[in-house]
């Protein structure tokens, strides 16, 4: 203990705390250093898009210092004058000038650069694989996840730095978090954890290691929780005949209440719903690193799925109403996800896989079953399929799947941070669970990607209606005979103005400039204005 | 006294990829030493100033320019024909600075990246004549 942590005893008493923990351990350098990542996370987190040139420009003026040293390295000792050593000095000096002066250029170049060397991988992965003749699950899927990430990187680089920015804001996060509130606090074995763990000069990924091993093991019965989440066992049957006939009920009274434009029917599906408990047994799985029960997991969830989305084709083809897919608002609310839908799934699954891991809450489930409603998008899914509404159909396809992706990731993480799923088990059958891990990583990532894809697009599009709205207020309290009768977006994504007034509107060259200016380049505005005549009875 | 002591030393030659770079430099130098020359020698004619936009002074001075360039190049093939250790480490500097800024050019510039790619290949097969190549480091080292 240093001078000045004996000083800060001294003045704290030791009674004081915050949120259990002693108000003194704040003021270690630990605790500080994670205070500092925390806030570093929020304001990557609060604008992710601005911090990027930021910490482009942090990124460069390191590879600038980095590429210093190498320099003076390769000066004063002759035998480090290498041929990679010169190779380095250019790349980093070259990587780091063009971040300082063109930091959102630079990184979306390297993420094009580190898509190309991905796919160069997956590449060369493959030609391992038939010189060799020999191809092994987790070869398949590393090649098959490399592949992806690469052609992804190449096509979305911008995207996936904001996306990939904000995941590193998480996990600082979560490192800050646990740095501050859990300051050298020994184990309940009295123990330090190891007598090798550094825990002063540990990094945030060893520390957050450290804690997830430390954690109690608060899963009361994994017998309990495996016979929950798979089907085995003699009554296996007869819970595959339940799981099939509940899935087809709920699967109708979606379906019917989605028709009907019904939310509390809708609910009422969420709630009989079965989906959920193959999901979290295939999360479950790929943590353990059982294959098979993984496959068994996927496979019934992927039955049920496809029984929803068939149930809800029969259900839209033989009912009396029609359901129009543009106007009916339990369609419109499951059609177009966003990444905030995906943030209510990842909270919801890992509630649920919480909520399946503890008997004293399993009271909750059902709420989970409410938050990270399954089976009505799937039903929208198919009475958009049936009237060959693809584009919406794929939207709530997309929705489920955020769901379903969300349920087996936060699920997972949630099964080994509550102990359910231990991290020695995980760590002896490292290869079997890095192949579920970077297939499921591999899938969440375009899933992620759409759905910032979508979430961008709404968002340009309502900042620039918020645009067009304020260039109209402008107009209309500087020309105060005219008012805008209607102003309404079209489903093809133009804008239609209807301006009331005595005749045609004055400077009008001027207000057509300003909605142009306004508005998305591809975007059509259609300004009509219709003239009003007036006419005054009586007065004196 | 040991055999190898009595044994005349056998001096590493040059390998052909440094041969290759000696003769590229000599090229180099012969042709930027003629530009310069000739741009001296026709500095005064009327019709080579209005080409190169330029006066009989500003073109003398270019001229000039060039042909130093020419002749820096000419003692740079001699100086790594003699194994000079400067000179290796002056050309391998000048193609390190030549591939940083072809980095920065692929990166930053959209509209430069096809033409970067030359350059930086070139300045990486340099640095690899100068300093990967096992023949050189033999060759260097004696």
């Amino acid at each position: 203990m240093t001078a000045t942590d004996r000083s800060l005893d001294e003045d704290l008493a030791a009674d004081d705390s915050l949120l259990g923990v002693p108000m003194r351990e704040f003021f270690r350098v630990r605790s500080l250093r994670g205070l500092g990542l925390l806030l570093i996370a929020v304001v990557i987190l609060l604008w992710p898009d601005r911090t990027d040139r930021a910490l482009g420009v942090l990124l460069g003026i390191a590879a600038v210092v980095y590429a210093g040293t190498l320099t003076v390295d390769l000066v004063s000792d002759r035998s480090r004058r290498q041929f990679w050593s010169f190779m380095t000095v250019a790349v980093v000096s070259g990587f780091a000038v063009a971040l300082v002066f063109h930091p959102r250029e630079a990184l979306r170049s390297s993420a094009q650069v580190s898509g190309a060397a991905l796919v160069a991988m997956a590449v060369y992965e493959i030609a391992q694989m038939i010189r060799t003749r020999r191809m092994s699950a987790w070869a398949s899927t590393k090649v098959v996840g490399l592949g992806l990430a690469g052609g992804l990187l190449l096509t979305f680089p911008t995207k996936l730095i904001t996306a990939s920015t904000s995941i590193m804001a998480g996990v600082l996060a979560a490192a800050g978090l646990i740095a501050v509130f859990t300051p050298g606090t020994p184990d309940p074995d009295g123990n330090d954890g190891g007598s090798d763990f550094d825990a002063s000069s540990a990094n945030p990924a060893t520390l957050l290691l450290d804690w997830v091993r430390r954690r109690p093991n608060v899963a009361e019965d994994r017998d309990m929780l495996q016979e929950k989440l798979f089907f085995e066992g003699p009554t296996s049957p007869v819970r595959y005949a339940r799981f099939a006939a509940l899935m087809a009920f709920a699967s109708i009274i979606a379906s019917v209440g989605v028709v009907v434009e019904s939310t509390a029917v809708v609910i009422g599906a969420m709630l009989i719903a079965p989906l959920m408990v193959p999901l979290m047994g295939t999360a479950y799985a790929t943590t353990m690193g059982w294959p098979r029960r993984m496959g068994r997991g996927a496979g019934i969830a992927l039955s049920g799925m496809v029984l929803a989305i068939v149930t809800g084709a029969l259900v839209g083809a033989i009912a009396p109403r029609t359901v129009d897919v543009t106007a009916n608002a339990e369609v419109l609310a499951r059609i177009s996800p966003t990444s905030v839908d995906l943030a209510i799934a990842v909270a919801a699954g890992a509630a649920g896989a919480y909520a399946l891991a503890r008997r004293d809450v399993s009271d909750s489930l059902p709420g989970v079953a409410v938050a990270i409603a399954l089976v009505p998008p799937l039903a929208v899914v198919g009475l958009c399929w049936e009237q060959l509404a693809w584009s919406e159909g794929n939207g709530a396809l997309l929705l489920f799947l955020t769901n379903a992706v969300a349920i087996l990731v936060a699920g997972g993480a949630t099964f080994l941070l509550v102990g359910a799923a231990p991290l020695d088990r995980v760590s002896e059958s490292q290869e079997r669970v890095s192949t579920g891990i970077v297939g499921l990583l591999t899938f969440g990532t375009i899933i992620v990607l759409l759905l910032l894809l979508n979430g961008s697009n709404l968002a340009q599009s309502e900042l620039a209606r918020a645009d067009v709205d304020e260039v109209l207020s402008e107009w209309t309290s500087e020309h105060e005979d005219y008012r805008v009768a209607d102003r309404r977006g079209m489903s093809d994504g133009s804008l239609v103005i209807e301006l009331v007034g005595p005749g045609e509107p004055p400077e009008l060259e001027t207000l057509i400039a300003d909605l142009d200016g306004a508005i998305d380049g591809d975007q059509e505005i259609r300004l009509t204005w219709t003239q009003q005549e007036q006419v005054i009875v009586g007065g004196n | 006294m040991t055999d190898s002591a009595v044994q005349p030393q056998t001096r590493a030659r040059r390998g052909l990829w440094l041969n290759l770079l000696i003769l590229f430099e000599i090229a180099q130098g012969l042709l930027l030493g003629a530009t310069g020359a000739l741009v001296v020698a026709l500095r005064n004619e009327p019709e080579v100033r209005v080409d190169l936009e330029g006066s009989a002074i500003g073109l003398g001075a270019a001229g000039l320019f060039i042909a130093v360039l020419g002749v820096l190049h000419l003692v740079f093939a001699v100086g790594l024909a003699r194994r000079s250790e400067m000179v290796r480490s002056f050309l391998a500097a000048v193609a390190t600075v030549q591939a940083a800024v072809a980095v920065f050019a692929l990166i930053s510039r959209q509209d430069a990246r096809l033409p970067s790619v030359f350059p930086f290949l070139a300045s990486a097969v340099i640095l690899w004549v100068l300093y990967g190549s096992d023949r050189t480091r033999e060759f260097f080292e004696q």
